[in-house]
Protein backbone atom coordinates (compact mmCIF):
# COMPACT_ATOMS: atom_id res chain seq x y z
CA UNK A 1 0.00 0.00 0.00
CA UNK A 2 1.47 3.41 -0.79
CA UNK A 3 1.98 6.17 1.65
CA UNK A 4 1.81 10.22 1.84
CA UNK A 5 2.63 13.02 2.84
CA UNK A 6 0.95 14.24 6.48
CA UNK A 7 1.83 17.29 8.47
CA UNK A 8 0.46 18.24 11.59
CA UNK A 9 1.08 21.62 13.18
CA UNK A 10 0.09 24.16 15.86
CA UNK A 11 0.85 28.00 15.60
CA UNK A 12 4.27 27.43 17.39
CA UNK A 13 5.57 24.20 15.64
CA UNK A 14 5.27 21.12 14.00
CA UNK A 15 4.38 18.29 16.02
CA UNK A 16 4.60 16.06 13.27
CA UNK A 17 5.90 15.88 9.50
CA UNK A 18 6.59 12.22 7.53
CA UNK A 19 4.63 9.72 5.34
CA UNK A 20 1.84 8.02 6.49
CA UNK A 21 -0.17 4.51 5.23
CA UNK A 22 -3.70 5.85 6.83
CA UNK A 23 -5.40 9.02 8.92
CA UNK A 24 -8.07 9.37 10.17
CA UNK A 25 -8.70 13.13 10.68
CA UNK A 26 -11.44 14.86 13.37
CA UNK A 27 -13.88 17.15 11.20
CA UNK A 28 -16.35 19.23 12.51
CA UNK A 29 -19.02 17.05 10.10
CA UNK A 30 -17.62 13.57 11.81
CA UNK A 31 -14.12 12.11 10.62
CA UNK A 32 -12.81 11.16 7.89
CA UNK A 33 -10.26 8.48 6.88
CA UNK A 34 -7.61 9.68 4.12
CA UNK A 35 -5.69 7.18 1.80
CA UNK A 36 -3.46 7.90 -0.90
CA UNK A 37 -5.49 9.17 -3.33
CA UNK A 38 -8.15 10.54 -1.31
CA UNK A 39 -10.25 13.40 -2.84
CA UNK A 40 -9.69 16.66 -2.20
CA UNK A 41 -11.31 18.13 0.90
CA UNK A 42 -10.76 21.43 3.64
CA UNK A 43 -12.25 20.98 6.57
CA UNK A 44 -12.39 22.81 10.03
CA UNK A 45 -11.65 20.40 13.06
CA UNK A 46 -13.82 19.19 15.77
CA UNK A 47 -12.65 20.44 19.14
CA UNK A 48 -11.19 17.87 20.62
CA UNK A 49 -11.04 15.67 18.08
CA UNK A 50 -8.43 12.73 18.23
CA UNK A 51 -6.89 12.44 14.65
CA UNK A 52 -4.87 8.95 13.93
CA UNK A 53 -2.20 8.33 11.81
CA UNK A 54 -0.91 4.64 10.92
CA UNK A 55 2.83 4.47 10.38
CA UNK A 56 3.35 1.45 9.48
CA UNK A 57 1.29 -0.51 6.80
CA UNK A 58 -0.71 -2.80 9.06
CA UNK A 59 -1.59 -0.24 11.29
CA UNK A 60 0.58 -1.45 14.15
CA UNK A 61 2.44 1.84 14.75
CA UNK A 62 0.29 4.75 15.59
CA UNK A 63 0.35 8.27 16.54
CA UNK A 64 -2.70 9.86 18.37
CA UNK A 65 -2.94 13.61 18.81
CA UNK A 66 -5.57 15.81 20.52
CA UNK A 67 -6.45 18.86 18.78
CA UNK A 68 -8.40 21.47 19.72
CA UNK A 69 -9.62 23.96 16.65
CA UNK A 70 -7.94 24.27 13.18
CA UNK A 71 -8.56 23.29 10.21
CA UNK A 72 -7.30 20.37 7.92
CA UNK A 73 -6.95 20.10 4.05
CA UNK A 74 -5.49 16.78 1.41
CA UNK A 75 -4.63 18.78 -1.57
CA UNK A 76 -2.79 16.36 -4.26
CA UNK A 77 -1.87 13.35 -1.75
CA UNK A 78 -0.93 16.20 0.74
CA UNK A 79 -2.45 16.01 4.47
CA UNK A 80 -2.27 19.60 6.38
CA UNK A 81 -3.52 19.03 9.87
CA UNK A 82 -3.78 21.75 12.18
CA UNK A 83 -4.90 22.73 15.45
CA UNK A 84 -4.66 26.15 17.66
CA UNK A 85 -3.82 23.59 19.76
CA UNK A 86 -2.52 20.07 20.21
CA UNK A 87 -0.98 17.60 21.53
CA UNK A 88 0.33 13.84 21.26
CA UNK A 89 -1.89 12.07 23.31
CA UNK A 90 1.20 9.90 24.90
CA UNK A 91 2.54 13.66 26.14
CA UNK A 92 -0.48 14.51 28.57
CA UNK A 93 0.79 15.12 32.00
CA UNK A 94 -3.07 15.24 33.68
CA UNK A 95 -2.13 16.14 36.95
CA UNK A 96 -0.22 19.38 35.24
CA UNK A 97 -2.76 20.34 33.17
CA UNK A 98 -5.08 19.75 36.26
CA UNK A 99 -2.86 22.29 37.67
CA UNK A 100 -2.80 24.43 34.96
CA UNK A 101 -6.55 24.36 34.59
CA UNK A 102 -6.72 25.89 38.30
CA UNK A 103 -4.79 29.02 37.96
CA UNK A 104 -6.60 29.64 34.46
CA UNK A 105 -10.15 30.04 36.43
CA UNK A 106 -8.71 32.39 39.33
CA UNK A 107 -7.44 34.55 35.98
CA UNK A 108 -10.54 34.32 34.31
CA UNK A 109 -12.45 35.33 37.29
CA UNK A 110 -9.71 38.50 37.75
CA UNK A 111 -10.19 39.37 33.56
CA UNK A 112 -14.20 38.86 34.42
CA UNK A 113 -14.02 41.75 36.55
CA UNK A 114 -12.47 44.26 34.21
CA UNK A 115 -14.15 46.06 31.34
CA UNK A 116 -10.66 47.46 29.54
CA UNK A 117 -10.63 46.15 26.27
CA UNK A 118 -7.09 43.84 26.16
CA UNK A 119 -8.57 42.20 29.47
CA UNK A 120 -11.81 41.23 27.60
CA UNK A 121 -10.15 40.09 24.27
CA UNK A 122 -7.26 38.38 27.11
CA UNK A 123 -10.68 36.84 28.70
CA UNK A 124 -11.52 35.06 25.64
CA UNK A 125 -8.44 33.91 24.58
CA UNK A 126 -8.11 32.52 28.76
CA UNK A 127 -11.16 30.91 27.76
CA UNK A 128 -10.02 29.29 24.95
CA UNK A 129 -6.90 28.13 27.20
CA UNK A 130 -9.12 26.74 29.53
CA UNK A 131 -11.45 24.56 27.15
CA UNK A 132 -8.58 23.12 26.29
CA UNK A 133 -7.08 22.35 29.32
CA UNK A 134 -10.70 20.84 29.79
CA UNK A 135 -10.69 18.72 26.88
CA UNK A 136 -7.01 17.04 27.75
CA UNK A 137 -8.37 16.15 31.29
CA UNK A 138 -11.51 14.97 30.03
CA UNK A 139 -9.81 13.01 27.35
CA UNK A 140 -7.08 11.36 30.02
CA UNK A 141 -10.67 10.37 31.84
CA UNK A 142 -12.36 8.99 29.63
CA UNK A 143 -9.07 6.82 28.13
CA UNK A 144 -7.98 5.50 31.90
CA UNK B 1 47.31 66.90 32.01
CA UNK B 2 45.97 64.03 33.36
CA UNK B 3 48.18 62.18 36.33
CA UNK B 4 49.62 58.32 35.31
CA UNK B 5 46.87 57.20 38.35
CA UNK B 6 44.12 59.01 36.88
CA UNK B 7 44.74 57.61 33.02
CA UNK B 8 45.05 54.15 34.70
CA UNK B 9 41.53 54.63 36.68
CA UNK B 10 39.89 55.60 32.73
CA UNK B 11 41.96 52.75 30.98
CA UNK B 12 40.23 50.65 34.04
CA UNK B 13 36.94 51.63 33.59
CA UNK B 14 36.77 51.30 29.29
CA UNK B 15 38.40 48.13 30.04
CA UNK B 16 35.10 47.09 32.12
CA UNK B 17 32.58 48.43 29.90
CA UNK B 18 34.08 46.67 27.24
CA UNK B 19 33.54 43.42 29.08
CA UNK B 20 29.96 44.02 29.68
CA UNK B 21 29.43 45.07 26.01
CA UNK B 22 31.40 42.32 24.72
CA UNK B 23 29.17 39.60 26.61
CA UNK B 24 25.67 41.32 25.69
CA UNK B 25 27.05 41.30 22.35
CA UNK B 26 27.65 37.28 22.71
CA UNK B 27 24.45 36.85 24.46
CA UNK B 28 22.56 38.72 21.74
CA UNK B 29 24.21 36.31 19.38
CA UNK B 30 22.92 33.67 21.00
CA UNK B 31 19.71 35.51 21.43
CA UNK B 32 19.40 35.38 17.16
CA UNK B 33 19.24 31.91 16.70
CA UNK B 34 16.65 31.10 19.61
CA UNK B 35 15.01 34.01 17.71
CA UNK B 36 15.63 32.41 14.13
CA UNK B 37 14.62 29.05 15.06
CA UNK B 38 11.33 29.94 17.03
CA UNK B 39 10.32 31.65 13.55
CA UNK B 40 11.46 28.85 11.93
CA UNK B 41 9.64 26.55 13.74
CA UNK B 42 6.37 28.31 13.15
CA UNK B 43 6.80 27.91 9.38
CA UNK B 44 4.86 24.94 9.21
CA UNK B 45 1.52 26.15 10.48
CA UNK B 46 2.08 28.90 8.52
CA UNK B 47 2.97 27.82 5.28
CA UNK B 48 -0.05 25.02 5.45
CA UNK B 49 -2.51 28.20 6.57
CA UNK B 50 -1.89 29.79 3.53
CA UNK B 51 -1.65 26.49 1.08
CA UNK B 52 -5.19 26.17 2.72
CA UNK B 53 -6.64 29.88 2.05
CA UNK B 54 -5.03 29.50 -1.42
CA UNK B 55 -6.54 26.71 -1.82
CA UNK B 56 -10.43 28.10 -0.86
CA UNK B 57 -9.51 31.08 -2.88
CA UNK B 58 -9.22 29.72 -5.45
CA UNK B 59 -12.41 26.44 -5.47
CA UNK B 60 -14.65 28.70 -3.55
CA UNK B 61 -14.17 32.43 -4.38
CA UNK B 62 -15.81 34.33 -1.15
CA UNK B 63 -16.36 37.92 -1.80
CA UNK B 64 -18.70 38.08 1.44
CA UNK B 65 -16.18 37.86 4.01
CA UNK B 66 -16.07 40.58 5.77
CA UNK B 67 -12.57 41.20 6.84
CA UNK B 68 -11.69 41.29 2.58
CA UNK B 69 -14.48 44.17 2.62
CA UNK B 70 -12.84 47.76 2.02
CA UNK B 71 -14.76 50.34 4.14
CA UNK B 72 -15.76 53.23 2.07
CA UNK B 73 -15.04 55.88 4.13
CA UNK B 74 -12.37 55.81 6.90
CA UNK B 75 -13.11 57.20 9.76
CA UNK B 76 -11.06 54.85 12.60
CA UNK B 77 -7.63 53.57 12.35
CA UNK B 78 -5.86 50.87 14.56
CA UNK B 79 -2.12 50.65 14.80
CA UNK B 80 -0.05 48.26 16.27
CA UNK B 81 3.77 49.66 17.56
CA UNK B 82 6.09 46.81 17.91
CA UNK B 83 9.21 47.81 19.91
CA UNK B 84 11.65 46.18 22.08
CA UNK B 85 11.30 46.11 26.24
CA UNK B 86 14.83 47.42 26.41
CA UNK B 87 17.57 49.19 24.91
CA UNK B 88 20.92 49.55 23.94
CA UNK B 89 19.85 48.27 20.52
CA UNK B 90 20.79 51.38 18.12
CA UNK B 91 17.81 52.98 16.77
CA UNK B 92 15.79 49.94 16.49
CA UNK B 93 13.17 51.26 18.35
CA UNK B 94 13.36 55.02 17.71
CA UNK B 95 12.81 54.01 13.90
CA UNK B 96 9.59 52.57 14.93
CA UNK B 97 8.01 55.19 17.13
CA UNK B 98 8.98 58.11 14.67
CA UNK B 99 7.60 56.48 12.05
CA UNK B 100 3.85 55.62 14.09
CA UNK B 101 4.06 59.07 15.28
CA UNK B 102 4.25 60.58 11.61
CA UNK B 103 1.76 57.76 10.84
CA UNK B 104 -0.62 58.35 13.52
CA UNK B 105 -0.29 62.57 12.64
CA UNK B 106 -1.36 62.33 9.26
CA UNK B 107 -4.18 59.63 10.10
CA UNK B 108 -5.20 62.50 12.62
CA UNK B 109 -4.79 65.58 9.99
CA UNK B 110 -7.15 63.16 7.47
CA UNK B 111 -9.60 63.44 10.46
CA UNK B 112 -9.36 59.60 11.46
CA UNK B 113 -9.51 58.38 14.92
CA UNK B 114 -6.52 56.32 16.11
CA UNK B 115 -6.07 53.75 18.28
CA UNK B 116 -2.78 52.18 19.73
CA UNK B 117 -1.57 49.01 20.49
CA UNK B 118 2.01 49.43 22.11
CA UNK B 119 3.73 46.24 22.32
CA UNK B 120 7.31 46.30 24.44
CA UNK B 121 7.82 49.27 27.17
CA UNK B 122 9.67 51.46 24.78
CA UNK B 123 6.67 51.61 22.78
CA UNK B 124 4.46 52.11 26.40
CA UNK B 125 6.89 55.22 27.94
CA UNK B 126 6.96 56.81 24.33
CA UNK B 127 3.03 56.96 24.10
CA UNK B 128 2.27 57.34 27.63
CA UNK B 129 5.29 60.44 27.92
CA UNK B 130 3.43 62.00 24.92
CA UNK B 131 -0.68 61.64 26.64
CA UNK B 132 -1.61 58.75 23.69
CA UNK B 133 -3.18 55.88 25.82
CA UNK B 134 -2.77 52.69 23.82
CA UNK B 135 -5.65 50.56 23.75
CA UNK B 136 -3.41 47.53 24.73
CA UNK B 137 -0.26 47.30 26.33
CA UNK B 138 2.13 44.34 26.75
CA UNK B 139 5.19 44.31 28.29
CA UNK B 140 7.71 41.75 29.53
CA UNK B 141 7.50 39.70 26.01
CA UNK B 142 9.34 41.39 23.39
CA UNK B 143 12.15 38.61 23.27
CA UNK B 144 9.57 36.05 23.57
CA UNK B 145 6.15 36.88 22.20
CA UNK B 146 3.59 34.38 22.71
CA UNK B 147 0.99 33.45 20.40
CA UNK B 148 -1.70 34.83 22.60
CA UNK B 149 -0.51 38.18 22.09
CA UNK B 150 -0.76 37.71 18.62
CA UNK B 151 -4.49 36.06 19.61
CA UNK B 152 -5.66 39.12 21.65
CA UNK B 153 -4.33 41.55 18.93
CA UNK B 154 -6.68 39.68 16.40
CA UNK B 155 -9.72 38.85 18.27
CA UNK B 156 -9.84 42.56 18.93
CA UNK B 157 -9.18 43.94 15.23
CA UNK B 158 -10.91 41.33 13.99
CA UNK B 159 -14.07 41.94 15.97
CA UNK B 160 -13.82 45.59 15.34
CA UNK B 161 -13.25 45.67 12.05
CA UNK B 162 -17.20 44.11 10.99
CA UNK B 163 -18.84 45.51 14.01
CA UNK B 164 -21.98 47.35 12.86
CA UNK B 165 -21.45 50.17 15.77
CA UNK B 166 -18.09 52.93 14.82
CA UNK B 167 -16.31 49.87 13.29
CA UNK B 168 -12.07 49.85 12.91
CA UNK B 169 -11.75 50.65 8.98
CA UNK B 170 -8.40 50.21 9.02
CA UNK B 171 -5.43 48.54 10.85
CA UNK B 172 -1.17 48.97 10.65
CA UNK B 173 1.60 46.95 11.99
CA UNK B 174 4.67 48.93 12.17
CA UNK B 175 7.78 46.63 13.11
CA UNK B 176 11.27 46.16 12.35
CA UNK B 177 11.86 43.09 9.76
CA UNK B 178 14.53 41.43 10.71
CA UNK B 179 16.35 41.26 6.86
CA UNK B 180 19.37 39.46 8.21
CA UNK B 181 21.16 38.97 11.39
CA UNK B 182 22.94 42.29 10.65
CA UNK B 183 20.21 44.08 8.97
CA UNK B 184 16.89 45.17 9.69
CA UNK B 185 14.26 47.03 7.69
CA UNK B 186 10.99 49.48 9.11
CA UNK B 187 7.71 48.07 7.77
CA UNK B 188 4.46 49.61 7.58
CA UNK B 189 2.29 47.04 6.94
CA UNK B 190 -1.82 47.56 6.29
CA UNK B 191 -3.45 44.52 8.27
CA UNK B 192 -6.79 44.90 7.40
CA UNK B 193 -8.49 45.00 4.72
CA UNK B 194 -6.35 42.32 3.72
CA UNK B 195 -4.59 42.68 0.58
CA UNK B 196 -4.00 40.30 -1.99
CA UNK B 197 -0.22 40.50 -1.71
CA UNK B 198 0.02 40.51 1.74
CA UNK B 199 1.02 37.15 2.18
CA UNK B 200 3.82 36.96 0.23
CA UNK B 201 5.19 40.06 2.70
CA UNK B 202 3.94 38.58 5.83
CA UNK B 203 5.76 35.21 4.88
CA UNK B 204 9.28 37.29 3.85
CA UNK B 205 8.93 35.77 0.42
CA UNK B 206 10.79 37.39 -2.29
CA UNK B 207 11.56 36.18 -6.05
CA UNK B 208 13.97 33.70 -5.14
CA UNK B 209 12.63 31.78 -2.51
CA UNK B 210 8.72 31.20 -3.90
CA UNK B 211 6.66 28.92 -1.27
CA UNK B 212 3.59 28.72 -3.70
CA UNK B 213 5.40 27.86 -6.64
CA UNK B 214 5.14 23.78 -5.91
CA UNK B 215 1.74 24.81 -4.94
CA UNK B 216 1.10 26.41 -8.23
CA UNK B 217 2.11 24.03 -10.15
CA UNK B 218 0.62 21.35 -8.07
CA UNK B 219 -2.80 22.83 -8.37
CA UNK B 220 -2.67 23.23 -12.31
CA UNK B 221 -3.08 19.46 -12.28
CA UNK B 222 -6.40 19.69 -10.08
CA UNK B 223 -10.17 20.86 -11.59
CA UNK B 224 -11.60 24.09 -10.11
CA UNK B 225 -14.50 23.63 -7.83
CA UNK B 226 -13.50 19.41 -7.54
CA UNK B 227 -12.92 19.66 -3.59
CA UNK B 228 -15.28 19.16 -0.46
CA UNK B 229 -15.24 22.22 2.37
CA UNK B 230 -16.54 21.10 5.61
CA UNK B 231 -18.98 22.39 7.04
CA UNK B 232 -19.21 24.54 3.73
CA UNK B 233 -16.48 27.57 1.91
CA UNK B 234 -18.19 30.06 3.80
CA UNK B 235 -17.26 28.91 7.57
CA UNK B 236 -14.14 27.41 6.11
CA UNK B 237 -13.09 30.72 5.06
CA UNK B 238 -13.84 32.22 7.86
CA UNK B 239 -11.77 29.94 10.40
CA UNK B 240 -8.60 30.19 7.66
CA UNK B 241 -8.98 34.50 7.94
CA UNK B 242 -9.36 34.43 11.33
CA UNK B 243 -5.98 32.53 11.51
CA UNK B 244 -4.60 34.39 8.89
CA UNK B 245 -5.04 37.82 10.86
CA UNK B 246 -3.26 36.01 13.88
CA UNK B 247 -0.18 34.96 11.60
CA UNK B 248 0.32 38.42 10.58
CA UNK B 249 0.65 39.90 14.37
CA UNK B 250 2.24 36.60 15.27
CA UNK B 251 4.94 37.17 12.54
CA UNK B 252 5.22 40.38 13.21
CA UNK B 253 6.11 40.10 16.98
CA UNK B 254 8.51 36.92 15.95
CA UNK B 255 10.45 39.36 13.29
CA UNK B 256 10.82 42.09 15.68
CA UNK B 257 12.33 39.97 18.20
CA UNK B 258 14.58 38.75 15.88
CA UNK B 259 15.50 42.11 14.94
CA UNK B 260 16.09 42.92 18.28
CA UNK B 261 18.56 41.18 18.80
CA UNK B 262 20.35 41.77 15.34
CA UNK B 263 20.16 45.38 16.39
CA UNK B 264 21.53 45.07 20.20
CA UNK B 265 24.64 42.62 18.61
CA UNK B 266 25.43 45.62 16.27
CA UNK B 267 25.71 48.24 18.68
CA UNK B 268 27.30 46.23 21.52
CA UNK B 269 29.77 44.93 18.80
CA UNK B 270 30.30 49.32 18.18
CA UNK B 271 30.56 49.90 21.78
CA UNK B 272 32.71 47.17 21.97
CA UNK B 273 35.11 48.43 19.16
CA UNK B 274 34.57 51.62 20.63
CA UNK B 275 36.10 50.45 23.76
CA UNK B 276 39.29 48.63 21.85
CA UNK B 277 39.94 52.42 20.51
CA UNK B 278 39.78 54.24 23.53
CA UNK B 279 41.45 51.59 25.65
CA UNK B 280 44.78 51.93 22.82
CA UNK B 281 44.51 55.37 23.00
CA UNK B 282 44.27 55.52 26.68
CA UNK B 283 47.61 53.21 27.14
CA UNK B 284 49.43 55.43 23.98
CA UNK B 285 48.81 58.72 26.31
CA UNK B 286 49.53 56.34 29.43
CA UNK B 287 53.16 55.00 28.04
CA UNK B 288 53.63 59.30 26.80
CA UNK B 289 52.85 60.52 30.45
CA UNK B 290 54.92 57.75 31.83
CA UNK B 291 57.74 57.78 29.47
CA UNK B 292 57.88 61.61 30.56
CA UNK B 293 57.81 61.21 33.92
CA UNK B 294 60.83 59.01 33.51
CA UNK B 295 62.47 61.95 31.23
CA UNK B 296 62.14 64.21 33.57
CA UNK B 297 63.16 61.99 36.45
CA UNK B 298 66.46 60.94 34.88
CA UNK B 299 66.89 64.71 33.86
CA UNK B 300 66.50 65.34 37.29
CA UNK B 301 68.93 62.96 38.54
CA UNK B 302 71.70 64.04 35.71
CA UNK B 303 71.55 67.34 36.87
CA UNK B 304 71.55 66.55 40.68
CA UNK B 305 75.03 64.35 40.16
CA UNK B 306 76.59 67.66 37.38
CA UNK B 307 75.74 70.04 40.40
CA UNK B 308 77.69 68.00 42.82
CA UNK B 309 80.62 67.75 40.78
CA UNK B 310 81.09 71.15 40.36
Amino acid sequence: MADFMCTVAIPTRALFQGRVYYADVPSVEGNYGVLPGHEMIVATNKNGGVLTLHLDEAGNEKKRFLLYEGASQVYNNVLSVLGRFGRDVEDIDVESVREKAENMRKHIEELESSDSEQDRAELETSKERLAWYQIQIDYVEQHS
Amino acid sequence: MPNLHDIERRINSVTSTKQITRTMEMVAAAKIRRASQRAENALPWAVAISDMLVTTAKHAPISSEPLLQTHDEVKRCFIVVVTSDRGLAGGFNSNVLRHAEKLIKEKERQGIAVEVAACGKKAIGYFSYRGIDPVFEFAGLSADPTYEEAAELSRYSGDAYHREEDPLDEVYVIYNHAKNAAEQTLVEQQVLPIKEETYADLLGLNEEVDIFKEFRERDDESLPGDIDFEPGAEEVMRYLMKAYLRNAYYYALLDSAAGEQGARRNAMKSATDNANEMVSTLTRVYNRARQGAITTEINEIVGGAAALEE
